[in-house]
């Protein structure tokens, strides 16, 4: 009797041990920097405007821009109130970005970005490919996987937004695409 | 590497330690300003919020409870086909087949069929049965295609949610109509399990989307010890939809309803006098449905919900029909009051009617009426901008089941820097005494003593209070570097009260002809020590290759409270030790391949009437390994193939008992299963 409890004794003081090696190992390991937590709908505006300065459009749709971006979003979509609230911060600081809310694809031609709410994506599938063709960026929340005619997915993987890029259909229709968005993007190609 | 010596190593010394090597920038909860002033680099690092934990989004970092959240990669990436299989992927859950359609879940121990600790949502409705004081997880059958995530809070998160969130909450938040507009089709053939889940979604107009959606789950009967078909079995048809319309910017209005019924096979306890199969086969029923109201209202920093359900359920199950019928109403509003609070309040109205009957009417009366009315407030006061936060908070109820219950907590976030958190929480919580405690009367047969028919009842004990929880918490979270990130938690538990059954003097009863007459009931005979750690190494080596480890070690001590002989209902049931490993890699661009591997500890706790009823040695729940591994691939135009199986090392194996549950366990069996999923 008295040695199963010696021994119960050693085996726990053992478990023990290891707990705290196991610990100190980790606490060993330097720790990476991390930046907080956001609102989905309002992370996703913010990317969806900061964006914008890393695409450059094709030639003949940055002879009748002016100078002013048109950001159109396409549906009621919960980022519109963040994208409001971030160009109307932005204008007193002088970038020049338009905010367009649409209900439908018809005045979709003078858009720079198209943000297709999910609502509506499966009524303007037909429309999109034309519109990608004259210069429109199309973006959405879903993955450009089975998305065919959106150049950029901002799609929810586990719990962050990640961007996906359409490169060769961007391309194709005249875009220029920063390296520096390449880089923190996921290329479909 | 050389280990230096342990001996006198105290664990205060080393939190002391670990926080004192770093020191950097604050933990922060992003605005749109600092949003919009953020790099692009930046706004890919930082996550999204969770909910379940004070009823407002916030940081799970930043959660000052022990948190997971299953993901919809992480539903993608495992092999379960039903929500309570999908748990078992949580660090500290307890989640063990019994049955084709029943499991024991709970974390923090004190599993049973109907474990009453954890408190189950679906968009905000109970799923709690105050018939059987539980919950059944065969009503959880909507499919996994429709599930946003799960957010999963172990430990008590009475302040804000109220009765019965003793042990945890297990929060299931589903898609919004939005997110699922198309038709999906998805069907699942396995050994176990066949299921297939139509949906269709479209939006009406710019602002009002919804969804349609029906699925038809056939669960197959386990096994018996010797590898022969178990009477067992349940196959259910839901139908339902949602409706969601966004009014202005800041509101959105919702309307969820579902209808479901289906027919079940299982074994009972044969001693149970009720009319079953000679080895105590059953079949039966169930049905139900629900229809549930929302508005929410957001203003940046501020929000305001009410809700509105109704939920109708009913079984007709061991010679008995049950129904239940709720309605609630409730209200929640989260605001920032100056600089330093953040309040979380909210008020609900609660009624049900359940009604019994049958030709063994199981309960003393066949109407039950009951009230809930409760509010809550909670404030995060933040001491130390960023860094130290204080959360305190209560919910005040008055019911008819617990009687009027304070339910407070204190909990105290201190984030030295973006890369951990150290917790600590006190709390009291309530376990409301269900129907089961109060009113049921279960008459059993023992066969015979001395040559006399031997007969018991198990009744309710209508002064039976509720049971309570003093919860002592502690966790600590950190981001290594490469990926690797660690979120440990501890816990400590006085259980009060606990269920037990008094054995009472045998009575020899002359009519209507001789026999002995032993009267079991229900008192709340036990407290218990529970205690434990859990713990969770996560590695994200890269995008598309992660890996989990994760190792639960919990135990309790439990003390008789009455004297005589009680025998404790409300047993432990939980492995001392369970460790899971999970993998998941995509190994070429549309192929992924996944494996779950977990050992999983006995439970030792001795069945409580072992001695008395027809169990076997054998029917105690031994360790068992087991390991799940499944191939996916995206084939294209949103078609997606999944082949695998589950529990591959052992031909079957037990998972529970305990001895206190009127359903038989049977043994879970080897399964390879074949999934297609088909979006347009």
């Amino acid at each position: 009797m008295k040695s199963t409890v010696h021994r119960r004794a050693l085996i726990r003081q053992v478990r023990t041990a290891c707990g705290c090696a196991f610990a100190m190992l980790i606490a060993s390991v330097p720790a990476s920097a991390q930046a907080g937590t956001a609102n989905e709908d309002a992370l996703r505006a913010a990317m969806l405007i900061n964006m914008m300065r890393f695409i450059e459009w094709p030639s003949h749709k940055q002879d009748v821009d002016r100078g002013q971006t048109v950001l159109c979003i396409l549906g009621a979509d919960p980022i519109g109130p963040s994208v409001d609230r971030i160009v109307q911060s932005q204008a007193a600081s002088g970038r020049l970005v338009q905010v367009r809310h649409l209900a439908s694809t018809d005045s979709a031609g003078g858009c720079h970005v198209l943000y297709v709410s999910l609502g509506e994506r499966k009524h303007v599938e037909h429309s999109l490919p034309a519109l990608v063709d004259a210069g429109v960026l199309t973006v959405g929340e879903n993955s450009n996987t089975n998305t065919p005619a959106q150049l950029i997915g901002l799609p929810l993987v586990d719990d962050h937004i990640h961007i996906e890029v359409n490169l060769p259909q961007a391309q194709h229709a005249g875009f220029t695409i920063s390296s520096k968005l390449l880089r923190l993007a996921t290329v479909n190609h | 590497m050389r280990l230096i010596s342990l001996r006198h190593f105290s664990f205060p010394s080393l939190i002391t330690a670990v926080l004192m090597l770093h020191a950097g920038t604050a933990l922060a909860q992003q605005g749109a300003d600092a949003l919009a002033s953020a790099s692009l680099e930046d706004l890919t690092q930082i996550s999204v919020d969770v909910s379940s934990f004070a009823r407002k989004d916030q940081d799970l970092w930043k959660t000052p409870a022990a948190a997971f959240v299953i993901t919809q990669q992480d539903i993608a990436h495992s092999a379960a086909s039903s929500i309570p299989e999908l748990l078992r992927m949580v660090p500290g859950m307890e989640v063990d087949q019994v049955d084709a359609g029943t499991w024991a879940i709970s974390a923090r121990g004190f599993n049973s069929v109907y474990a009453d600790r954890l408190l189950v949502l679906i968009d905000g409705r109970t799923l709690y049965s105050e018939i059987y004081s539980g919950v059944h997880w065969d009503q959880v059958d909507l499919p996994l295609d429709l599930v946003e995530r799960i957010e999963v809070i172990r430990g008590p998160g009475a302040a804000v949610w109220g009765a019965n969130a003793v042990n945890g909450i297990v929060n299931i938040i589903t898609k919004k109509p939005r997110k699922t507009i198309g038709t999906r089709v998805s069907s699942t053939i396995s050994r176990v399990n066949d299921q297939v889940a139509v949906t269709y979604g479209a939006p009406i107009g710019d602002r009002v989307q919804f969804r349609a959606n029906a699925n038809f789950v056939d669960r197959r009967p386990l096994e018996t010890s010797s590898g022969t078909l178990a009477f067992d079995g349940e196959n259910t048809l839901r139908g339902g939809g949602r409706i969601d319309w966004q009014r202005t910017w800041a509101d959105t209005l919702s309307l969820s309803g579902d209808l479901y019924g289906g027919h079940l096979r299982q074994n009972v306890l044969r001693e149970i006098a009720v009319p079953v199969g000679p080895n105590g086969e059953d079949t039966g029923s169930i049905a139900g449905g629900f229809l549930n109201g929302q508005w929410e209202h957001k203003t940046g920093q501020t929000s305001s919900a009410v809700a509105v359900y109704f939920d109708d359920q009913s079984r007709h199950e061991i010679g008995d029909y049950d129904r239940m019928r709720t309605a609630d109403v409730d209200y929640q509003a989260h605001r920032a009051a100056g600089e330093s609070n953040d309040l979380v309040w909210g008020g609900e109205f609660r009624f049900t009617d359940d009604h019994t009957a049958g030709s063994v009417l199981l309960t003393t009366r066949s109407e039950y009426r009951h009230y809930l009315v409760d509010g809550f407030l909670q404030d995060d006061l933040t001491l130390v901008r960023d860094r130290l936060i204080l959360t305190l908070g209560s919910k005040l109820e008055e019911g008819s089941l617990a009687g009027f219950q304070v339910q407070p907590s204190a909990r105290l976030l201190w984030a030295p820097d973006t890369k951990q958190s150290l917790w600590a929480a006190v709390s009291r919580a309530v376990v409301a005494p269900a129907i089961q405690e109060r009113g049921i009367v279960v008459p059993l047969h023992f066969g015979t003593l001395d040559g006399l028919p031997e007969t018991a009842t198990i009744t309710g004990s209508a002064d039976f209070k509720p049971e309570y929880v003093k919860a002592f918490e502690a966790g600590y979270r950190r981001r290594l570097k490469h990926g690797l990130s660690l979120d440990l938690a501890g816990f400590y538990n006085r259980n009060y009260r606990l269920t037990a059954i008094a054995v009472s003097q045998y009575t020899v009863v002359p009519t209507p002809e001789p026999h002995i007459a032993i009267s079991l009931p229900y008192v709340n005979g036990y407290d218990a020590h529970s205690f434990g750690i859990e713990s969770l190494l996560s590695w994200d080596v890269r995008p598309g290759l992660s890996f989990r480890i994760s190792e639960t070690c919990e135990e309790a001590h439990t003390f008789q409270r009455l004297p005589g002989s009680v025998y404790i209902v409300d047993s432990f049931s939980t492995p001392r030790n369970n460790v899971f490993g999970s993998a998941s890699w995509e190994f070429r661009p549309k192929w992924s391949a996944d494996a779950f591997l977990s050992r999983v500890g006995a439970i030792s706790t001795p069945p409580v009437l072992a001695t008395e009823v027809s169990l076997q040695a054998g029917d105690y729940a031994p360790a068992y390994t087991r390991l799940d591994l499944h191939v996916s691939h995206a084939i294209g135009h949103g078609f997606d193939l999944t082949a695998g199986g589950t529990n591959l090392l052992t031909p079957r194996h037990i998972e529970f008992f305990d001895g206190t549950d009127l359903i038989y366990p049977n043994y879970v069996p080897r399964s390879l299963f074949l999934r297609a999923k088909w979006s347009f």
